[in-house]
């Protein structure tokens, strides 16, 4: 089988266990409760109760120890059977006690065989039925709008999906630390490098433990389940925000396929990494606040002059608005802090957006006791571990001292704020790895001139207003204008890539105009709901712009310029369709005829689409493999599939540890040509397992470093004649150290294999790549310490 | 009241059903042509010695041989050692031309052939001189065995010769091992441990167990060690037994110990070659053999003893007590028995041979799918020639036309049966006689011609007792011949004489060893022994060649005439396809092949491929 096929295959299994588990289930406790939402809208509240359930569930059961398989399952069926006992719904208890009479009519013998499964049968085919029919209905209803949206899941299917099969290995260098950390949750070890958010962490162990999917497919495979989520998320959130059914795909083509964002904005959606599976938690918790304002007002007027039993009804509507708030705000702290921060940003735009009815009492009260309950509901799995003696995880202990820093402090932090992050999100969490976000160390003296103009400003203001010399206003003017030229080179610098940079001005355009828009519509046109909402947007893009600015503005840098530019183009996508959505709202409001409309919304569409196709505006990221090859993860597989777990090692450069590490064991490729150097036949390397095989790349990858000098050069006795470099693991095994690495395992294997050539022998080969494998006698081991011709040199 | 009608259904019911069973018994008996021997190939022609394969030249002695592709070259003396006669014997079997000398410089100033093999032994190697040689020869890339080791004290002092040995280490002179380990993937039969533990095995263990503790280093691929509590597979590794170094371009094996010189040693060497390339493929015989000697006995032999231990006479002995449990055993071990009866197995019976009791014996083994032979064996060792001419005239009388054609022949008996056999029986009662079984080997082969048209099947172990070592030649003979014949003596039972012998002892002994030591074997034939004998007359006279194009395997049989049998090993790969033949896979990496045609194809492929690909 290829493994394409297999991939494609093991994707959609991820795809529908997920959903299935997350969705399904709660879809089919809770469907009558949220009858009265779009189904959008209920999808993504099925999906925030699925998720936030299941996190807990582990989250409990990892600290009591008893997380396996069989608590897992069981527990998820007491999870959901206890919620649906407490929705007070019937229709589950009744069905399982229909079934189960039939099962003891079977038994007894008063029902045959062939009636049993016919009754089974039937049951199968109405249910079929009824799905074919609710699909069918939703189709035949809004056929437009299916089409739209299958449109943009091929979009993205072409823009992320592609990845999938072209790259098996993974795409991020902090994956494989994660991957350690749910491996080590099987183990009965949560939080194996300190507390982290652990939210991701939950779901994926949770597949992996349930449907017994291994670890490193989930994580090579779901990333674009959640960046498909994530998409989506954006598409219900433009749904709801905006008064055109149509524009919200606008939002969505353009947020997956324009081709002005910098690939640093996207790249980081072609990896399963928590911060992007927190995304898909920001903005339904915006929506569903949103609504929740909506439908207290709406149950408020009922209240006041329709009958009860229809107020009891939109009680609950804004009932179930407020919880969904609540635990999808909760998962942004479970999954990912920085998730934290931007749903924490949008809440205070909300907050100055919706200010004319938060501010009153049945708003506020609920919405601060949902979010304090929410907060807490998140935190306290992690400040159980921390009061059962773990220690913070290390990028967590770098933002409480950001926190707790003041003052020059501050700004000493944020001068180094990229690197402290760096060694954090990976050096801490990783222990050998290098980090990603080398680039943005490099990021320039620019930066550093503009906070020192900055800083100048300020003194020269200070001066001036000391001496009288100038207004208050033209110096103003003047702070106001540096913010602009720092957002600004920002925005160029991270957002857009260089040949589009000029499109900067459009985004400051787009961050005034969105909140002055919305304040005129709030104040003037009096369209309340949207109005606040367009303003929070609007408001949120500007805060996200000096959250982008801040170390050039010398404030403390809670975010990575190249993190921040992630969460700044969706939200600056959202506010861009909120926008145009007011804007053609407002000029085709003459027209009466909502078909006309649509159909002069469509023309405009395409014509634009077709432009930005002609220009070239759909861009694809090219994502380099620079952290395996695909021959590595074809032959890991292979070895998995072929041999019983743990009669085997893997010889390879890192990665393979975690990778396998549920199934045999592994071997650095660095401990092994150590053990033999100056050595050779002296020497002593025994690896007690069955079956060995050695990964070695002929052409060594990038590891980590997208582009060296020595980029793409293939093993060589060059290469072999070097000395073996020394250090960190991580430094090991990038650059020209790989190089060298791997030179001299591919030098030791020839040398090996003409010592044991019908033993010794080739599993798998590409130009790349090669994989040999020895079976041994588990009781008289093979030395694999020899004198391959290299090992012995002095240099 | 029963009415009349239903008495007289009932009645005629009861007939019927009893003439039903009846006539099956009748039927039974007389459809058993229990006087034809139908494992006799009726076919006149037979192959005989002058078919025999014989070296290109004269083997066994100083000279040239033509084949150099299959030629072996032996350091020792031929006819003066044992080692010499192993490697002899397996020549012979494996189709290898072979050429002796004594020193290792004489040879090679003669030398004009590169050969397959050279095996050495050691007593004939001065290592002062011929190590620089023997090191040029290992560079050269010749496959060398070392069929037993010099003295430790040599190898420590000569580092050329612990280097091309792969010792990394001498860690004692000399140690007693706890047991000894077979590893898989080399003898047939898989892992085994040779080790006490207890009371039973302490009788099995006959191994030697006083050995230099080699300590092997890379380069060396370990196939038996010795066992010890100090020892471990990791740091501190086991002494090295049986293993092979890689120096230079060739492979070298070592033995330390005297393994090569029995008969197992034929084994060891198969399987060292098959060790030294990428495949391995020679014939093999394929026959698995239970012969029950000297019983039953046509008279009534030391009734008084029988009466006292077993209450009943040495006839009722045979039919009610050891032959249906030995009609048991055969059926659950798949093993088809060869019974070698006595007319009489002391000299001085006053009883006469009853011709009813063989007409019994014929219809029960016939019936039990067997085949009867004949034994000559008296308690007082008489000789062969007066044993017959004191049966002949039963024989006469009897008028048996059932063709007795495998003869049993005791220690120190196997030439004088020679000489009663074949042209010397024309007109005799052993005029069919055909082969020969026999323990006493030490003139002849295992599988070898006792005369012009007579076969010699050498015992290859003893029913009763399996020893440590037994088990190992087992092994050895099944990976260098696919052959064994066990022998169940009957006149143990008939004349015992200790507990030992009752014959409930030797049952437990013999039903366990049966059904356990030949189990890893279950894919080669059950036979009896002129099913056998046909076997062994084809695998001495066939000839091959094989060569390997790319995946293929040509294999090219001369001198076959019916079905012969060939051992394929290879080395990580795996059978795709057989033209003009099949095979039957016995382990990994090993097939049986069964030839029908001169010319055969072998298709390998590698068994690695992978289930996933990119």
């Amino acid at each position: 089988m290829s493994m394409k096929v297999l991939t494609i295959l093991q994707f959609c299994a991820t795809l529908l266990w997920y959903l299935a588990l997350t969705t399904a289930i709660p879809a089919l406790i809770f469907h009558r409760k949220v009858s009265g939402f779009g189904l959008s809208v209920r999808f993504f509240f099925y999906l925030l109760v699925g998720n936030f359930s299941l996190m807990n569930l582990v989250f409990a059961l990892q600290l009591l120890h008893i997380s396996n398989r069989a608590t897992l399952t069981i527990g998820t069926i007491v999870l959901y059977v206890g919620m649906e006992r407490l929705n007070n719904r019937r229709d589950m208890a009744s069905s399982i006690r229909a079934g189960g009479r039939m099962l003891q009519l079977y038994f007894d013998r008063q029902m045959g065989t062939r009636t049993f499964f016919l009754h089974i049968f039937r049951f199968i085919w109405k249910q079929v039925r009824r799905g074919v029919f609710f699909i069918g209905a939703r189709i035949k209803g809004r056929l437009p709008e299916w089409i739209a949206f299958a449109g943009v899941t091929a979009l993205l299917a072409w823009q992320y999906g592609s990845n999938l099969i072209e790259n098996y290995a993974y795409c991020a260098s902090d994956i494989i630390v994660h991957n350690y950390w749910i491996n080590s949750m099987s183990q009965g070890e949560i939080f194996v490098a300190g507390v982290y958010p652990f939210g991701f962490h939950c779901i994926m162990y949770y597949l992996h433990a349930v449907t017994g999917m291994d670890t490193y497919v989930l994580l090579r495979v779901f990333y674009l389940v959640q960046t498909l989520l994530v998409h989506y998320s954006l598409l219900v959130f433009l749904k709801v925000c905006c008064k055109n059914r149509y524009i919200p795909y606008i939002g969505v083509l353009i947020y997956a396929g324009l081709g002005i964002f910098a690939d640093d904005t996207r790249w980081r959606f072609y990896a399963s990494l928590p911060q992007e599976f927190g995304m898909l938690f920001i903005l339904p918790s915006i929506f569903f606040l949103y609504l929740f304002f909506q439908k207290k007002k709406e149950e408020r007027e009922l209240s006041d002059g329709e009958t009860d039993s229809k107020a009891a009804a939109k009680t609950k509507d804004s009932f179930v608005c407020l919880a969904a708030f609540g635990i999808s705000f909760s998962m942004t702290i479970s999954a990912h802090f920085y998730n934290t921060m931007i749903a924490g940003i949008f809440c205070v735009a909300i907050a100055v957006g919706y200010g004319f009815r938060l501010l009153r009492k049945p708003y506020f009260g609920r919405v601060m006791v949902t979010g304090i309950l929410s907060v807490f509901l998140a935190i306290l799995p992690m400040g159980i571990a921390v009061a059962m003696g773990t220690p913070l995880q290390g990028s967590l202990q770098w933002g409480m001292n950001i926190i707790s820093s003041s003052g020059d402090e501050e700004k000493t932090e944020s001068d180094t704020s990229d690197v402290a992050e760096s060694d954090t999100e990976s050096s801490t969490l990783t222990e050998w790895e290098s980090s990603t976000e080398s680039e943005s160390s490099a990021e320039p003296e620019s930066g550093a001139s503009l906070t020192e103009a900055w800083t100048r400003g300020t003194k020269t203001t200070s001066a001036a207003v000391s001496t009288g010399a100038g207004s208050v206003l033209s110096a103003l003017q003047e702070r106001l204008k540096r913010v602009v030229d720092a957002v600004r080179h920002e925005i160029e610098y991270y957002v857009l890539k260089d040949e589009y940079i000029a499109c900067s001005a459009a985004f400051l355009i787009l961050m005034a105009a969105v909140p002055v828009l919305g304040a005129l519509l709030l104040l003037l046109v009096r369209w309340r709901e949207y109005g606040a909402r367009l303003l929070s947007a609007g408001l949120c893009l500007d805060m996200l712009g000096l959250l982008l600015a801040a170390p050039d503005l010398g404030l403390p840098s809670l975010m990575d310029g190249s993190r921040c530019s992630i969460f700044f183009v969706f939200i600056s996508v959202a506010a861009f369709v909120m926008l145009l959505d007011a804007l053609w709202h407002l000029l085709t409001v003459w027209i009466q005829n909502g078909r006309v409309k649509n159909m002069a919304l469509l023309l405009c569409v395409t014509l634009v689409s077709a432009g930005a196709l002609q220009n070239c505006l759909v861009d694809r990221v090219e994502v380099q493999a620079v952290y395996g090859t695909n021959g590595a993860v074809t032959c890991l597989t292979n070895i998995i599939r072929d041999n019983e777990d743990f009669t085997w090692t893997i010889c390879s450069a890192n990665d393979e540890l975690r990778l396998g590490e549920d199934h045999g064991y592994h071997y650095e490729i660095s401990d092994f040509l150590y053990a033999m150097e100056g050595g050779g036949e002296t020497g002593k390397v025994v690896i007690p397992t069955k079956y060995v095989y050695f990964f070695i790349e002929k052409t060594p990858i990038n590891y980590t470093y997208s582009d060296y000098e020595g980029s793409g050069q293939s093993i060589s006795e060059e290469g072999a004649e070097q000395n073996l470099p020394y250090g960190s693991s991580s430094v090991i095994y990038q650059l020209e150290n790989r190089w060298i690495m791997m030179s001299r395992m591919y030098y030791w294997a020839q040398a090996f294999m003409e010592l044991y050539p019908n033993e010794f022998q080739v599993y798998y080969e590409t130009e790349d790549f090669v994989c040999y494998y020895i079976e041994q006698n588990t009781y008289y081991l093979y030395n694999f310490a020899i004198d391959y011709g290299y090992n012995n040199v002095v240099t | 009241m029963i009415s009349r009608r239903n008495y007289m259904t009932i009645v005629t019911m009861m007939a019927v059903i009893f003439f039903l069973f009846m006539l099956c018994g009748v039927a039974r008996d007389y459809l058993n042509d229990y006087d034809t021997n139908g494992y006799v190939s009726t076919d006149e022609e037979v192959l005989t010695q002058s078919d025999v394969w014989s070296a290109d030249e004269a083997a066994g002695t100083s000279g040239e041989a033509a084949d150099t592709a299959d030629l072996a070259v032996y350091l020792g003396d031929l006819r003066g050692d044992t080692l010499g006669k192993t490697v002899q014997e397996w020549c012979f079997y494996t189709k290898r031309d072979l050429i002796s000398y004594q020193s290792l410089s004489s040879w090679y100033a003669r030398r004009e052939e590169t050969p397959e093999v050279l095996l050495l032994n050691s007593e004939y190697l001065d290592f002062d001189t011929d190590m620089e040689l023997l090191l040029e020869l290992a560079e050269e890339g010749i496959t060398m065995i070392f069929c037993n080791l010099p003295d430790v004290t040599v190898i420590q002092q000569n580092e050329d010769l612990a280097e091309l040995l792969g010792i990394r280490l001498i860690y004692a002179f000399n140690c007693t091992l706890d047991g000894v380990q077979l590893f898989d993937g080399f003898l047939i039969g898989g892992r085994v441990e040779y080790t006490v533990e207890n009371e039973e095995d302490e009788e099995r263990q006959d191994l030697d167990l006083e050995v230099p503790w080699y300590q092997t280093g890379s380069r060396t691929k370990v196939y038996m060690a010795g066992m010890l509590e100090e020892a471990d597979s990791e740091e501190n590794p086991y002494p090295a037994l049986i293993w092979r170094s890689s120096y230079g371009n060739a492979y070298v094996f070592a033995v330390n110990g005297d393994y090569l010189e029995s008969t197992a040693g034929i084994g060891f060497l198969s399987a060292m070659m098959s060790e030294a390339g990428t495949y391995e493929i020679y014939p093999v015989v394929n026959a698995q053999n239970l012969t029950i000697v000297n019983g039953p006995s046509l008279t009534s032999e030391n009734e008084t003893q029988i009466q006292e231990v077993y209450s009943r006479d040495s006839r009722k002995l045979y039919r009610d007590i050891i032959f249906p449990g030995l009609s048991a055993i055969s059926q659950d071990s798949g093993f088809v028995m060869t019974s070698l009866l006595s007319v009489r197995t002391a000299s001085d019976s006053l009883a006469e041979p009853s011709l009813d009791d063989l007409t019994y014996y014929l219809k029960f083994l016939k019936e039990q799918d067997a085949e009867v032979g004949l034994s000559l064996w008296r308690t007082d060792s008489s000789s062969l020639a007066d044993a017959v001419g004191q049966d002949t005239a039963f024989w006469v009388s009897a008028g048996s036309s059932y063709a007795y054609s495998v003869l049993y022949a005791g220690d120190g008996q196997l030439s004088e049966a020679a000489s009663l056999t074949g042209e010397a029986a024309a007109g005799t009662y052993l005029e069919n006689v055909r082969t020969i079984v026999t323990t006493d080997t030490e003139d002849f082969y295992l599988l070898d011609y006792a005369n012009e048209t007579t076969t010699v099947q050498g015992i290859t172990n003893d029913a009763y007792t399996h020893t440590f070592s037994d088990d190992l030649e087992l092994r050895a003979l099944e990976t260098a011949l696919g052959y064994s014949t066990v022998s169940l003596d009957l006149g143990r039972v008939l004349w015992p004489e200790d507990e030992d012998d009752y014959w409930e002892n030797l049952y437990e002994d013999f039903s366990s060893i049966i059904g356990t030591y030949w189990k890893p074997f279950s894919d080669y034939d059950y036979t009896t022994l002129s099913e056998s004998d046909e076997r062994v007359r084809q695998f001495l006279a066939l000839d091959f060649s094989d060569e390997r194009t790319d995946d293929t395997i040509s294999l090219t049989v001369e001198g076959l005439t019916g079905t012969a049998w060939f051992l394929l090993r290879t080395n990580g790969e795996e059978i795709a396809s057989v033209t003009g033949g099949s095979f039957t896979e016995i382990e990994k990496d090993i097939y049986l092949l069964e030839i029908d045609e001169q010319n055969v194809e072998i298709e390998l492929e590698k068994s690695t491929e992978l289930y996933y690909y990119e």
